[in-house]
């Protein structure tokens, strides 16, 4: 499940960042600007629509966000945990 | 209830010449009011600085908070600016607040988000008011978000002189804040940030006054661009972001507007002052609050 999550995450990122970009799910999104506010609540509303899941304020942790993986990582364990 | 501006204008004797003309200049609104000032900043040590933050800390924070924190301490220092317009009277604002344009990703319109004492806050508090109020706007847990829906479904001549009624009352008396919707009027100051990749390159940007004349002020930046420097005999490639300043010339003029630009670029460009200075001011009074303090002790 998570490596779809990944390549659904990475997709999206590239598709809405304006530069060409060349990621994978260990590129860091906060170092080379592939993450700002506007596309942080894009990515959002993505991820409450795509798996349903809803991100807290306390989620906008930079440890959160810092790569796919991480990103990733946060939407299995809140999927697993609704469906638990 | 909350009174957002205090309670005496500015005297006349106290303004500016030329902002008195503006201020007194017949005709709807007066003449053109506005100044423009457009600036650069080197992109790299806001980035850098920006970076550095996130690695230590539990708070994502990007340009629009560190933009949100400079503006209020730029404010602080240059509390000529902190005031609005009210007929044809100035009053000062009691507080350094500052107003957020942000974007409603689910309705694909701005909404505004108030940073009360945005002077004082450090910017790991500034990052967290700012996500955790567009998550409630996101999911319309806000009530200024059912308010904003309410007004909408008023028939168009109920919500037209409902506003033509508040713009009347507004310019022959102070008002207090009346409801959520109306907080925004606490702040003089408008924040746009444009810093995003898939923004155009930006020369330039005016936004239009409000109607209900409270944001005398609004700072916008740009993206960053590259351009070529000539530094030490040699052409080096540097990164800068566009900064835009629009004021009512009615509350400043161009001399005080310089002062207040300087202070927000430098402010900028050496983004560990930021910290230092709201640290410093979250036991020592800003300079507004000092001049506050000495006016009711004199009262």
């Amino acid at each position: 499940m998570t490596p779809d999550i990944r390549s659904t995450l990475i997709e999206f990122i590239t598709t809405e960042a304006a530069t060409p970009t060349k990621m994978t799910s260990q590129t860091d999104l906060i170092e080379t600007e592939l993450l700002d506010s506007l596309m942080l609540m894009d990515l959002l509303m993505f991820v409450e629509q795509t798996w349903g899941v809803s991100l807290m304020g306390h989620d906008f942790s930079p440890a959160h966000f810092r790569t796919v993986e991480k990103l990733a990582e946060l939407i299995e364990s809140r999927r697993l945990y609704k469906s638990a | 209830m909350k009174w957002p501006l205090q309670p005496e204008p500015i005297s006349q004797v106290k303004t500016p010449f030329f902002n008195l003309v503006y201020l007194n200049a017949r005709g709807q609104g007066g003449p053109d009011s506005t100044i423009m000032w457009t600036s650069e900043i080197p992109w790299q040590p806001l980035h850098g600085y920006i970076a550095k933050f996130n690695r230590h800390s539990d708070t994502l924070a990007g340009t629009t908070h560190l933009l949100v924190q400079a503006v209020g301490q730029a404010l602080a220092r240059h509390p000529s600016l902190n005031c609005r317009v009210l007929g044809r009277k100035v009053y000062r604002f009691r507080k350094t607040n500052v107003c957020l344009a942000t974007r409603l990703p689910h309705k694909d319109e701005v909404n505004l988000v108030l940073i009360e004492d945005a002077d004082r806050l450090p910017l790991g508090a500034i990052s967290k008011a700012v996500w955790h109020a567009q998550i409630d706007y996101r999911r319309n847990q806000n009530p200024v978000i059912r308010d904003r829906d309410r007004l909408r479904r008023l028939p168009s001549w109920a919500f037209r002189y409902s506003l033509w009624f508040f713009q009347w009352l507004e310019k022959i008396i102070s008002l207090p804040i009346i409801c959520r919707l109306d907080r925004f009027r606490s702040s003089p100051v408008l924040v746009n940030d444009f810093s995003h990749h898939r923004f155009p390159i930006m020369r330039g940007y005016k936004p239009s006054r409000m109607p209900d004349e409270s944001k005398s002020l609004s700072v916008t930046l740009g993206p960053a661009e590259e351009k070529v420097v000539w530094r030490d005999g040699v052409s080096v490639p540097l990164r800068v972001a566009p900064i835009c300043i629009r004021v009512d010339h009615r509350i400043c003029d161009g001399y005080q507007l310089s002062q207040f630009v300087s202070t927000l670029v430098n402010l900028l460009s050496n983004p560990e002052e930021l910290e230092s200075y709201s640290q410093h001011s979250t036991t020592e009074p800003s300079e507004h609050q000092v001049s506050l303090g000495k006016k009711r002790e004199a009262a």
